[in-house]
């Protein structure tokens, strides 16, 4: 899956030559004119090419949540606007403290297995999420209780505003009880039962996942386009992992929607065909230093190492554009209460060189590095292959290029799937930067990667090992804010403080791209995870 | 891998018996076969066992971080159920003797991290890896042989540059071969689908990945074999009796020249079997190769293992299968039948 860069070259310019050869749709209105469309045909297979494949359909990775919004449905939606929008449930109210929410459900609502949707099976699938999400805790959710047949309790440890963005996320969708209580786990894993616009035919692994239209669809979150059975007939989820694979199936017009171009073929994309684009929420693709031991304690050698690379560039140069840069460590841009910091460290090798000298660090041995009392200013730099792709990693390699000039040396291990998700280099004695991304949708990020501690136990998602009890407690006082205003406020000084302390710092934003043939219409990425919504998308005549 | 030797060897062995009690024998012959054949298989599945014991990282782990979109160490706590679900708690030796029991009673145990039965997520790969390793050792056949009959033996720069031919075939890599004829013929030509399964169409252009490369290997281990043969005695007298040049290549010479291909295509359908996964992602094909690399890498022992089992299996009857082969090409073999 890996490809060297002179492979990539080869192909962009075989690619390139081939799309002059190649017909392309005639076009049409760009985008949805909505369910008054006079072009619209009803029926049809949409064909989206997608590049993992998950084990299950359902859980708590994201690639799994792709896949559940096809099949499920959702208490509540997240709409363009960034509004929360009615779903299963029609109207909400929160107790005074804000720690119990009260949901009033839909009635006429029910799975593609008969069973009936109401609080009993709102209740049945809190143990599912609470087994099958690894990262439930951080949600804040206790449990649910039912008050009637159509109104259900939500239960939190701590207040918090985000809870519905959390809620509306691919990972928190309905499943039938029944399903739940008499299903194998191979069945709960291939063909979960819900109440969405799909249910599943068949998985073929290694291929792809054939839906079919749910016919008696009738409850459409508020901001859909349309209410009622999805439009096409049909929808072929295909696994396609090599990128020119999936860039061809699209400009053969065997795909009507390809994952992730390759970027070489982005400009083409937006030229020729529709894109939607999809900036991830929660924290961005950034470099997290070790604090707790090692060279980066020192805050000047944290903020010499970001002064010495110029970010914003960098990511123009690898990315050609279908990757924002991001300057802020804690926060990506979508993410609520966002904080904008990409004016800070602006490429200033000069004022790195100074508080790298500042710092004590006046000696270089014969590479060039920079040593103290002996030791030389080395910075071991793990990163998972299985997470940040090819592109990512070269990326990484301009970084440590950079950081030569001003005698920094950075080490690059690559870690391998198992490796990585063994949790290999984790420990802070085994790594001086840390460099990841967490899809999130709420500023408790902060709480999630800044705490010290889980659970009486160090914390494994705080890779820079960050420990000071002061400021955990600052990051729950934002969280628990009441006054919208003051929280964002809260959460504010907290990024810039981050920031200035360079603990975290942002290069660029985890995306999601695609490209859509012209002849199909409607089709929208929820703003809240990126995910695809096949429901609303219809072909047009040619 | 060490343990196919054996069956090869098995050959003159059984040839050896078979030449004294020429009937009471054959039970004998067969009885050996099945022997080593289980022996194969436990060697086998031993081997992938302890070796998938000693590569580092926990399953539990894995597990864990792979469903969560994680790459962290985990707590004791957490880990716990999950090692008390899968048995991953009990001592090694008492996982070891858990699973070949179960595999005694025909169960191949169940993929933790897929959540399926091995044998049937096994039994829904093997058509298309098989129809894909079939058809490219036919195909690099289809091609090896004539090519090496007009290019071998008929003086230095026509041998040369058939030669050169073939070592270039073999160095190709199968990624770069696959997407140069994806780019050329599906998506530029558009004479096959890009993406969509194993239908007949689908299976030219990952056939022809696979068979090039091949033909290449396959055409070089023949031809030095043709060119040694082509220096033989009898060829000159069969000459002499006035039989054609090309009567010669075709009915004595190639016979000889046959047998390192036959065997090196014992060692290729292995091959082919279990190293499909490049022109499974290049062509997005469902098969064999990519579920077994992504069960190695998430540690997933049953399914890597039941991979193991189906290729091993598939060895033993494949050299089954060569050593009838060589009768039939090789003449002094046949002796006592």
């Amino acid at each position: 899956m890996k490809k060297t860069n002179s492979a990539n070259l080869i192909i962009s310019l075989l690619t390139i030559a081939t799309v002059s050869l190649v017909n392309f749709m005639p076009t049409s209105a760009v985008g949805a004119t909505g369910t008054d469309d006079p072009n619209r045909v009803d029926g049809g297979t949409i064909t989206y090419v997608h590049e993992q494949e998950p084990p299950c359909l359902w859980g708590g990775w994201v690639q799994q949540a792709y896949l559940s919004r096809q099949v499920f449905d959702y208490l509540i939606s997240y709409g363009d606007d960034g509004q929360i929008k009615p779903w299963l449930a029609t109207d909400w109210s929160e107790s005074k403290d804000r720690k119990t929410i009260t949901f009033h459900l839909r009635k006429d609502v029910v799975f593609t297995d008969g069973d009936k949707f109401n609080a009993d099976a709102v209740v049945a699938n809190y143990p599912a999420w609470e087994k099958g999400i690894g990262w439930h805790g951080f949600t804040y959710m206790k449990d649910f209780t039912k008050v009637d047949d159509a109104t259900v309790e939500l239960h939190l440890s701590e207040p918090n505003p985000e809870i519905y963005n959390i809620l509306a996320n691919g990972h928190y969708g309905f499943q039938s009880p029944k399903s739940i209580a008499n299903n194998s786990s191979e069945q709960r894993c291939l063909t979960p039962v819900g109440t969405g616009p799909w249910r599943i035919e068949k998985w073929a692994r290694g291929s792809g996942i054939s839906f079919v239209r749910n016919d008696s669809y009738n409850w459409a979150p508020e901001n859909a386009r349309h209410n009622g059975p999805a439009y096409a007939q049909r929808l072929e989820w295909k696994f396609v992992p090599d990128a020119t694979t999936r860039w061809g199936a699209l400009i053969s017009g065997e795909a009507n929607i390809a994952y992730q171009p390759p970027s070489v073929q982005w400009k083409t994309a937006q030229e020729e065909f529709q894109t939607l684009t999809f900036v991830a929420t929660g924290r961005p693709q950034g470099l997290s230093f070790n604090v707790a031991r090692g060279p980066f304690t020192d805050q000047r050698l944290r903020q010499a190492f970001v002064y010495a690379i110029d970010r914003k560039r960098i990511v123009q140069a690898v990315f050609r554009g279908t990757v924002p840069y991001e300057g802020n460590g804690s926060l990506s841009k979508t993410t609520p209460l966002y904080l904008d910091v990409d004016e800070g460290y602006p490429f200033d090798t000069a004022k790195a060189n100074k508080l790298l000298d500042e710092a004590g660090w006046t000696q270089r041995d014969a590479n060039g590095y920079r040593i103290k009392d002996g030791k030389r200013l080395d910075a071991r730099l793990p990163f998972n292959q299985a997470i940040i792709n090819t592109e990512g990693a070269t990326a990484l390699q301009v970084i440590q290029d950079q950081v030569k000039a001003v005698g920094i040396k950075v080490d690059l291990i690559p870690l391998t799937q198992t490796e990585g998700f063994a949790g290999a280099y984790s420990k802070p004695e085994e790594k001086e930067i840390s460099f990841g991304y967490w899809v999130w949708p709420s500023p408790n990020i902060l709480d999630i990667v800044y705490n010290h501690q889980l659970n009486g136990r160090p914390n494994g998602n705080n890779t820079s090992f960050f420990n000071d009890p002061k400021v955990e407690a600052e990051i729950i006082d934002a969280q628990r804010e009441a006054d919208p205003k003051v929280r964002q406020q809260k959460f504010g000084t907290l990024q810039k403080w981050f920031d200035d302390q360079a603990i975290a710092i942002g290069v660029y934003n985890f995306t999601y791209n695609v490209a859509v043939a012209k002849n199909l219409k409607g089709l929208w990425q929820d703003q809240g995870n990126g995910l695809l919504n096949f429901y609303d998308a219809y072909f047009v005549k040619e | 891998m060490a343990v196919d030797s054996s069956i090869i060897e098995a050959v003159p062995i059984s040839r050896a018996i078979a030449q004294r009690h020429p009937a009471a024998n054959i039970l004998r012959t067969v009885l050996f076969r099945i022997g080593s054949a289980i022996f194969v298989l436990w060697g086998a599945v031993t081997i992938t066992f302890i070796v998938l014991t000693i590569l580092p990282g926990d399953r539990a782990t894995i597990l864990l971080n792979i469903t969560s979109g994680q790459t962290i160490a985990r707590t004791l706590e957490e880990l716990a159920p999950i090692n008390a679900m899968y048995g991953f708690d009990q001592p090694i030796l008492t996982q070891y003797i858990h699973y070949v029991g179960a595999l005694l009673q025909g169960d191949l145990g169940t993929s933790f991290e897929l959540q399926r039965s091995v044998a049937n997520i096994i039994g829904e790969q093997i058509a298309p890896t098989f129809t894909l390793a079939a058809s490219a050792l036919l195909l690099a056949w289809i091609f090896a042989v004539p090519w090496t009959l007009f290019t071998a033996g008929r003086g230095r720069r026509i041998g040369a540059f058939g030669s050169a031919t073939e070592t270039i075939m073999a160095g190709l890599p199968q990624y770069w071969i696959g997407i140069l004829l994806l780019i050329i013929f599906a998506i530029g030509l558009r004479w096959f689908p890009v993406i969509g399964g194993t239908s007949f169409m689908n299976t030219v252009l990952p056939t022809v990945t696979l068979a090039i490369p091949l033909a290449g290997f396959l055409g070089q281990s023949i031809r030095s074999e043709f060119d040694r043969t082509m220096r033989e005695p009898f060829v000159l007298s069969a000459r002499a009796r006035g039989m054609s040049g090309a009567g010669v290549r075709a009915r004595h010479v190639l016979r000889h020249a046959l047998i390192p291909g036959i065997t090196l295509s014992g060692w290729a359908i292995g091959h082919l079997l279990s190293g499909t996964v490049l022109v499974e992602t290049v062509f997005a094909r469902p098969g064999l190769g990519a579920i077994l690399v992504n069960a190695v890498s998430n540690k997933d022992f049953a399914l890597v293992s039941g991979c193991v089992i189906l290729n091993s299996f598939l060895y033993v009857v494949i050299n089954l299968v060569l050593d009838t082969i060589y009768l039939v090409v090789d003449p002094r073999l046949r002796g006592a039948a």
